[in-house]
């Protein structure tokens, strides 16, 4: 047996391990990218939802006006969320604090790979104080 | 019909794999860094949507001092910025400077992966300015 015949195939097996690893760092990446980014935009809809709940007077129409500003925030970014969900704490009366939390669940059925799971949930939260003089009712 | 001599196959013999093992190494590497870059990046928002709030609760017409021919209380200002700034689970300085209200805030990276050379800890600055009137449509 000659040195080229012990050689024979291990490149091609090599080779195909080499593209497999690669596979996987690079959705492993992507996947990661794509996390941290929707958390960031998760993060920035809570804020201009916390923006928007702190001009209302009342709950409800905090509840209303945080959602519908969450959501084109999160459609304007292109954030695939399934199963948002907007949660306000506080009571706006004047000078007091309003906290908008968000939980969207991402999917990344576009990036998986055998083992990950296709979806994600992110969470993010906003803060922002009622004006202390406020006008109208 | 091989015209390759032998000693060419002996120079070449386990070349590939120690390759694909360096390549492998770099991208791990690679990739540690950006997804910690990332998320410095993702925190690094996050003070500094923070900041911003902070420093808009701070500069606000305060009942008292308007009543008092003035337009901003400074303990007041500090109050509502850090109220702000403890609410988020940060930590951050509150100067009041005439109208101008400046938020600095410091916030800690969590970072997925052990991160050496990464900074443990962001800090971001905002400022906001009081200004007297009424600048919307009336009655809005």
């Amino acid at each position: 047996m000659t040195a080229g015949d012990r050689d024979r195939g291990s490149a091609g097996v090599e080779t195909v391990f080499a593209v497999t690893a690669l596979l996987a760092v690079a959705f492993f990446v992507i996947r990661a990218i794509r996390i941290v980014g929707s958390g960031g935009d998760v993060d920035s809809a809570a804020r201009a939802g916390a923006r928007a709940a702190a001009a209302e007077y009342n709950v409800p129409a905090a509840q209303t006006a945080a959602r519908a500003v969450i959501a084109n925030v999160l459609a304007d970014r292109g954030v695939a969320c399934a199963n948002l969900s907007v949660a306000i704490g506080g009571d706006l009366s004047p000078g007091t604090i309003v906290v908008v939390d968000v939980t969207c669940t991402v999917r990344l059925s576009d990036v998986v790979l055998a083992g990950f799971p296709g979806s994600r949930t992110v969470s993010g939260r906003g803060i922002e104080l009622v004006d202390a003089v406020r006008g109208g009712t | 019909m091989n015209l390759r001599p032998t000693h060419v196959d002996d120079r070449d013999r386990g070349s590939v794999m120690p390759m694909t093992v360096v390549l492998v190494v770099f991208l791990m590497f690679a990739a540690w860094a950006l997804v910690s870059a990332s998320q410095q990046w993702a925190a690094r928002r996050d003070v500094q949507g923070v900041a911003a709030a902070a420093a808009r609760a701070g500069a606000q017409g305060d009942p008292v001092a308007i009543r008092q021919g003035g337009i901003i209380d400074e303990n007041a200002a500090v109050a509502r910025a850090q109220a702000i700034i403890a609410q988020a689970g940060y930590t951050g300085r509150v100067s009041v400077n005439d109208r101008t209200v400046t938020v600095s805030v410091t916030g800690r990276v969590g970072y997925a992966f052990p991160s050496p050379g990464f900074p443990s800890a962001i800090t971001a600055t905002a400022s906001a300015v009081v200004v007297s009137g009424v600048s919307g449509a009336e009655g809005g």
